[in-house]
């Protein structure tokens, strides 16, 4: 259940195969659970040149007035394989 | 004001309790007498305490459950964080009540989750583990390096789901979790 306004996610992941520059590795979506629809999409943009964990901050903005119980869904864009180890929201 | 008088079975949105049946509650007529004889219900709870667990303890039960990374834990920051967020529309103040677990001898066997209960009371990072994900694409295997020890091997193709959080319960209880398969 989410209050309308900017929500702070967080996923961890790490992206062995990236080189130096920054990627876009996949989206973060937030659902609405009863409609499927899609409210908030934003980017997962790793760092290359690291083969560790890192903790990535992604931004959405949940539209409407009151808070809504919304799921949160992963995609990737398949440039590179990648590992997914948590995900959060602040 | 809104006050939330929290006690620890509170945190059983999934529930597995361990087997607490004595060989005298086999017996036919325990159940009624429990229910009409304050001695015989009271003389079975000493007894009932007095004696090792027949099945792991209730507290080693909630301790191995619930802690963060569980799915167990995950379902219930979850509905608690729902709780929080209605809560926070009727009232400015709230106030969380924690009520022990009694009897006990020594050190509070439950304070890792009385931390894990201020923790989550105050603002914090709504976590959703790989064991409450349900995952279309790519494998959980095991990784020392993450959080919690496991990660999503995601595919190098494009793929629109890979990782959801929705239905975890039920999924839970079919024993379909992402974790689960990874571990098995």
């Amino acid at each position: 259940l989410l209050t309308s306004g900017k929500v702070s996610a967080q996923v961890i992941a790490r992206v062995p195969e990236l080189a130096d520059a920054l990627a876009t590795i996949g989206t973060l979506h937030l659902v609405d659970v009863a409609t499927d629809e899609v409210v908030a999409s934003a980017a997962i943009v790793a760092q290359g040149g690291m083969r560790e964990y890192q903790t990535l901050a992604v931004t959405l903005d949940v539209p409407g007035m009151a808070p809504r119980r919304l799921r949160v869904r992963v995609s990737t864009v398949g440039s590179a394989a990648w590992f997914l180890a948590s995900l959060g929201l602040l | 004001v809104l006050l939330y008088q929290w006690y620890v079975n509170d945190i059983e949105v999934i529930a597995d309790r361990p087997n607490e049946t004595r060989i005298w509650h086999r017996w036919s007529g325990h159940e009624r007498l429990r229910r009409t004889s304050f001695l015989y219900y009271f003389l079975d709870h000493r007894v009932n305490a007095l004696l090792p667990a027949p099945d792991h303890s209730y507290v080693d039960y909630l301790l191995q459950d619930f802690h963060l990374g569980t799915a167990e834990w995950s379902e219930f920051e979850r509905y608690f964080h729902a709780f929080a967020v209605r809560a926070a529309e009727v009232a400015r103040r709230r106030v969380l009540l924690m009520y022990p677990q009694v009897p006990f001898r020594g050190e509070y066997p439950l304070r890792a989750l009385h931390d894990l209960m201020k923790t989550i009371a105050a603002p914090h990072i709504l976590t959703i583990p790989p064991a409450a994900w349900i995952t279309s694409a790519g494998h959980i295997e095991a990784d020392t390096a993450a959080p919690w020890s496991l990660a999503l091997r995601v595919p190098r193709e494009p793929t629109a789901t890979c990782v959801e959080n929705t239905r975890v319960l039920a999924h839970i209880r079919k024993g379909e979790r992402a974790g689960d398969r990874a571990r098995t």
